[in-house]
């Protein structure tokens, strides 16, 4: 038993690490010493691939504290690029801050490509800029240029514009370049913003679906049921292939007219039921109403968690033994009730005398006929939610509220 | 002049009693208890059901001259209980109760048995069954299985009244045919019903009654069937060695139990006649008993008897087939513990698979 804890404990400190040192990286960004925030991460991040599908290049940047245990930051530098790489064409560089020493490496045709003077250009680029995040845009900037690109946007563009065709087949998959709050209304400060942004992030790493929330002034002319589709689908919201994720949309304004909907994909749509969409909802109501769009917020990261999160409640293991130990004792009373074997007979059946059944009438008269009717019970209580196919083919499951 | 009423119970034809605990009447063979005010009406209804049944005839039970001389007749002192043993066998304790018994005499009056069906297992297989039948019983107290002893096995024959009848029997059913379907807000049961109504004869050869009051009732049934074709004519000389009860319930009570057996036999037996039906409800169901004979038989049975923590355990063999029958303690403090240990850790592991399933 003992035994049984530590191997449980030990599984649960590997899972709770890998989550951890999972959450300070993403592909294309490694930041072992802090300097970035998460958000500031997931949008480089979304730079990177904008790159890597414009050209095909993947194009890394990482800051270190020292070269662990390689000889030199460049050895470092080959092995970080080929643990990450999405691409055999591309660019690392590695800013060792604590030897204070930094390393170009370029893989495939990038040797060919890149110029000693573009080397330089790439680290200049990062080098002259005051703070990491604003170095690193600049650094892909550079890069892009190299390439012969037009420059990068700095602000990445939103689409709410959905695929023209309803054909499933024509949808594009997008990576998703926008961070998780998207506050088009302006509701929360840049603080907030970036709080939530790491909040979300958290919880994606952690249950491998994205959370997200979306404030916007107009639906123009959509649904917000349409307008939350769309956005999530034409901006790429979502984990991993299937885009499994869920993404809250706000129309602030008068009484009456505020909307609130929840908009699933992939796995999120079996997770969260129609139920659990509109106890969440209405729980977040009220802060909502007042302004209070922190606590709105954590309600929903709240309640997201509970219905995502993987596992059973405690409860269960109570009520499971409860019955396991019911069913067991009726069992087990059933085959000690062969300990009883005086019982009388109910019939005469073995003196019937073989034969002696003589049948003198037999009639079947037919009465009449009725027709029970019983309403069907609606099973949706944990099978997920109700579903409908977005503008884009896909489908999205989710429900929403106006007040 | 006063006339006395005899009432009969609707369900199984048994003459009902006036139960002084319930104040209602109470049939006494199949539990039934009736108002006293309904009583009357619920005979003349046509869902109820009656069992009408005329005179039965016995072959002679006679004693020929001289042929009880050597029986003499034992009664016990602590339970009351007589038994019937040869000169030569002698009787020295009662095989119910286990008590010292003293002789009370010659036998005399009562009738003759016609049949008596002689014992094929001897003592020591009784003895042998006895281990077996606790062997294979689960959750036994492991001290039942060590402490208890065998305090008394006796050979009895035991007086049996054999009923040989044809019963011709009337049952009314209310039979339904069901279809189902369902469209998107409904499931709908279309339930056809049909009146069905069954009619007919069945014979039934030497249903067995026990006869004795000390033997209890269900450990004779418990015991059947004997197999009527090896009995043979009652000679006195079957009883050498062997103690035999004296009959101290009458025919007439015990035709009652037969009666109740058989009029279950019939309806079953007719039921079986209505197919094709989803179900199948008896609203009611009568029966007349024809050509009723009975004889008196002596059955061998072997009992045995333990005591186990001040409590007395008893077991029947049937001497004839070798049917093993009795009671055994239950460790119910063992079933306890199973149940907890075998529920948790069974519940553990369904919460366990949950939890796994809920990754994915």
């Amino acid at each position: 038993m003992k035994k049984r804890i530590i191997s449980i404990a030990i599984v649960f400190v590997m899972l709770f690490s890998f989550a951890f040192a999972a959450s300070a990286n993403s592909a294309h960004v490694i930041d072992f010493t802090d300097k970035l925030t998460d958000s500031e991460m997931i949008e480089l991040d979304s730079y990177a691939l904008t790159i890597e599908q414009k050209y095909g290049w993947c194009v890394m940047f990482a800051i270190v504290d020292n070269a662990e245990n390689f000889d030199t930051t460049y050895e470092y530098a080959e092995d970080i690029y080929n643990a990450q790489k999405d691409a055999e064409n591309g660019v690392l560089i590695v800013d060792n801050i604590g030897d204070n020493v930094y390393s170009v490496y370029l893989a495939g045709d990038a040797k060919n490509v890149f110029s000693e003077a573009d080397e330089d250009a790439i680290w200049n680029a990062y080098d002259d800029a005051d703070t990491y995040y604003g170095g690193i845009v600049d650094y892909y900037t550079a890069v892009d240029s190299v390439l012969g690109g037009d420059g990068i946007s700095a602000d990445p563009i939103i689409t709410t514009a959905a695929a023209d065709t309803e054909d499933t087949t024509a949808f594009e998959r997008v990576e998703r370049q926008l961070p998780l709050v998207v506050d088009l209304a302006d509701l929360l400060t840049d603080a907030e913003e970036s709080e939530f942004n790491e909040k979300f992030n958290a919880f994606t790493e952690e249950y491998e679906m994205e959370i997200a929330f979306l404030t916007v002034t107009s639906l123009d002319g959509k649904t917000a049921q349409q307008f939350a589709d769309d956005f999530y689908d034409a901006n790429g919201y979502g984990y991993g292939e299937n885009d499994d994720g869920f993404l809250l949309l706000y129309l602030p304004g008068e009484d009456g007219q505020r909307e609130l909907y929840l908009t699933t994909h992939g796995d999120a749509i079996y997770k969260m039921s129609d139920d659990m969409i509109n106890t969440m909802l209405l729980e977040m109501k009220d802060d909502i109403i007042s302004g209070n769009y922190i606590a709105a917020l954590d309600t929903y990261i709240a309640k997201a968690t509970e219905y995502v999160k993987p596992g059973v409640h405690f409860i269960w293991l109570f009520v499971f033994m409860l019955v396991g130990c019911v069913i067991a004792l009726f069992v087990l009373n059933g085959m000690a009730a062969a300990n009883k074997s005086v019982i009388r007979q109910a019939d005469a059946k073995v003196y019937v005398r073989g034969g002696s059944l003589v049948l003198m009438n037999s009639n079947e008269v037919f009465k009449g006929t009725y027709v029970d009717k019983e309403e069907k019970v609606q099973e949706n209580s944990n099978s997920g939610s109700s579903t409908h196919k977005s503008s884009s083919g896909r489908t999205h499951g989710g429900g929403g509220i106006k007040f | 002049m006063a006339t006395l009423m005899e009432q009969k119970c609707p369900c199984c034809g048994g003459a009902v009693r006036f139960d002084t605990g319930s104040q209602k009447l109470k049939c006494p063979y199949c539990d039934t208890e009736f108002d006293i005010e309904a009583m009357p009406q619920g005979m003349d209804n046509a869902g109820g059901s009656t069992v009408e049944q005329i005179e039965w005839n016995s072959d002679n039970n006679e004693w020929a001259a001289g042929e009880t001389d050597g029986m003499k007749v034992y009664g016990c002192n602590s339970c009351g209980g007589e038994i019937v043993a040869d000169e030569t066998t002698g009787a020295s304790s009662c095989p119910y109760c286990g008590n010292p018994v003293v002789m009370k005499g010659q036998f005399e009056g009562a009738l003759r048995p016609n049949l008596v069906i002689p014992f094929k297992y001897d003592k020591k297989a009784a003895k042998e069954a006895l281990k077996k039948h606790i062997a294979t019983k689960k959750f036994v107290p492991k001290a039942f299985k060590d402490e208890n002893h065998l305090d008394e096995i006796k050979g009895v024959y035991v007086p049996h009244w054999l009923f040989t009848c044809d019963a011709f029997a009337e049952i009314r059913s209310v039979a339904e045919k069901l279809r189902r379907w369902e469209d998107k807000n409904y499931r709908y049961t279309e339930v056809s019903e049909f009146d069905v109504f069954r009619s007919g004869n069945l014979s039934f050869d030497n249903v067995p009654v026990d006869g004795s009051t000390k033997m209890p009732d269900d450990l004779m049934e418990a015991i059947e069937p004997f197999n009527i074709n090896d009995a043979v004519d009652f000679n006195t000389a079957y009883l050498a060695g062997y103690l035999a009860d004296k009959y101290d319930v009458g025919v007439e009570e015990s035709m009652n139990r037969a009666n109740e057996r058989i009029r279950q036999s019939a309806i079953d037996a007719f039921e079986e006649t209505v197919v094709g039906y989803d179900s199948i409800t008896t609203t009611g169901a009568n029966m007349t008993v024809m050509n009723g004979t009975y004889k008196y038989a002596l059955y061998p049975v072997w009992i045995l008897k333990t005591s186990w923590n001040g409590k007395d355990y008893i077991f029947a063999m049937n001497g004839q087939t070798g049917k093993f029958v009795g009671d055994i303690p239950t460790d119910t403090a063992l079933i306890k513990k199973l149940g907890l240990l075998i529920g948790t850790g069974v519940g553990a592991a369904a919460y366990g698979l949950l939890w796994l399933i809920s990754l994915f």
